[in-house]
């Protein structure tokens, strides 16, 4: 069994009045399920328990009561996921204001949840790649944003090899022309096309993208589409969120649902 | 001016003394400042704000007052004074520190809070360390990074206040161009005194120029 990577904290069990939800992919994909099944001691890549995230509680409030508590804004009361290669991306879907952002920031490790407890049962030490929902390109050339992420993944090799991987990303996001120009002269889609490559540089068991597709035209979307199957395919894990449908929904194998300030879980209809 | 051009040796010593106060002061000041600076904007802690409004308040104490502050610190009878460094160059260097600090943190905790947030996260994200994605930051707002040393250096290499009085103005040791311009001047030597002060203004310029070479390219490269 893998250690787990993440922190745990000890906060209550979610409340039982709240809706269980499903099991993720272990039920929505029925390979997953069989890999389950085959191998005991297949571990679901992420194990929820009891997560939830409140808002902080307003400064007036505070004064009224100590014990007061900020608004619930999400629950997640059991998840477990085991994605397969085979098996495409999540698709978070839900309200503008439901907390997507927030959840994949936790699920990220970028900021705490207020209860529950997060797994990742990875090896890695840093399995988990977040991508803002409008990147942050660093102030330097496009191959120089690609030389960072070479320079700072966690097992960077020599020089030669930070050098073969940065072309070989710049090749496949189609970035190969531009290698020179600054990296804020790029276009929208050119620039998402710069981070998600730059994210996707160190092979990251897991990547969570916010509203990828909120500020890119169709064919930019499609494209995205055709790099994210192929990221899937070479095993890594990906959560995407968005608000409406679009072609990143067909291709998604599952979707999680925030409403009612819990996460639903379901096999993607696409 | 000729006096410069013929290198008076004695003139020589007196720059020498400056630069080698002043940019031993900023090597030491520089890494604690940026520290400090990371700090006050990386961290919500209660008091931030007044103790951002104190380093402010330190950036305007004048330079004799940090070099009373100093002296008395130093001379024999005070609380230092077992360390025998008063008129001492080590003396002007601590002086200067003093100085250089408060607008240190303040112009590179302006410049740091301009980068966008995005940017710690998404270095740390890529698999950065925390002193990798410091440098980062340093890197993103270099222009600001950059204005604050000019503006540092030039404080401290133009301070007198300080200097004379934990200095001593001593000839050879601790006199710099501007306790040497203040003599001269007393002395009726005008002539070595202007030749003094046109090397300040010349290291000011060239300070500046470099400063806005750098910005210019900066813009240049985002324009294109």
């Amino acid at each position: 069994m893998f250690p787990p990577s993440s922190s745990s904290s000890s906060v209550p069990p979610g409340d039982p009045s709240c809706p269980v939800t499903g099991t993720g992919f272990a039920q929505a994909s029925p390979s997953a399920a069989q890999v389950l099944a085959a191998d005991a001691s297949v571990a679901p890549l992420l194990r929820v328990r009891g997560l939830e995230y409140r808002l902080p509680a307003a400064a007036q409030a505070s004064g009224e009561s100590a014990e007061a508590q900020g608004r619930l804004l999400w629950h997640v009361a059991a998840l477990d996921w085991a994605p397969t290669p085979a098996s495409g991306w999540v698709h978070l879907k839900g309200d503008n204001g439901s907390g997507k952002t927030t959840l994949l920031r936790v699920l990220a490790g970028m900021q705490p949840a207020t209860g529950g407890k997060l797994e990742w049962q990875t090896r890695d030490a840093h399995p988990v790649r977040y991508l803002h929902q409008q990147p942050y390109l660093f102030d330097t050339s496009v191959a120089g944003n690609l030389v960072l992420a070479a320079r700072w993944q966690p097992d960077s090799g020599s020089a030669g090899q930070q050098r073969d991987q940065v072309e070989e990303m710049l090749r496949w996001s189609g970035l190969s022309d531009q290698a020179r120009q600054p990296a804020r002269s790029l276009s929208g889609g050119e620039r998402a096309r710069l981070a998600l490559a730059r994210a996707w540089l160190s092979r990251p068991p897991v990547l969570l993208l916010d509203e990828p597709a909120a500020n890119l035209d169709q064919a930019a979307v499609e494209q995205l589409a055709l790099r994210l199957e192929q990221m899937c395919q070479q095993g890594c894990a990906v959560i995407l969120s968005s608000h409406q449908d679009n072609a990143l929904s067909q291709g998604s194998s599952a979707r999680w649902t925030l409403s009612a300030a819990s996460l639903h879980t379901e096999p993607s209809a696409g | 001016m000729s006096l410069l051009l013929s290198m008076d040796g004695a003139l020589w010593e007196i720059i020498g003394v400056s630069f080698r106060v002043s940019l031993m002061a900023m090597l030491i000041a520089v890494p604690p400042a940026l520290l400090i600076a990371f700090v006050l904007v990386r961290c919500a802690f209660p008091g931030r704000w007044l103790l951002i409004s104190l380093i402010n308040t330190l950036m305007a104490v004048p330079t004799v007052v940090v070099g009373l502050l100093l002296f008395i610190l130093l001379s024999r009878a005070g609380p230092l004074g077992d360390w025998h460094l008063l008129f001492t160059q080590p003396a002007m260097v601590i002086g200067q520190i003093l100085l250089a600090l408060p607008i240190l943190v303040v112009m590179l905790h302006a410049a740091l809070a301009g980068v966008d947030k995005r940017a710690w996260e998404t270095a740390l994200q890529l698999g950065a360390s925390r002193r990798a994605a410091l440098w980062r930051l340093v890197m993103e707002a270099r222009f600001g990074v950059m204005a604050a040393l000019v503006a540092a250096f030039g404080r401290i290499i133009a301070e007198v206040g300080c200097a004379m009085m934990v200095g001593g103005n001593i000839a050879g040791f601790t006199r710099n161009i501007t306790t040497a311009i203040a003599l001269e001047t007393l002395k009726g030597e005008y002539a070595q005194g202007v030749a003094l002060g046109m090397v300040l203004l010349v290291l000011a310029l060239a300070l500046n120029l470099m400063l806005g070479l750098l910005r210019g390219r900066g813009q240049l490269v985002v324009q294109a």
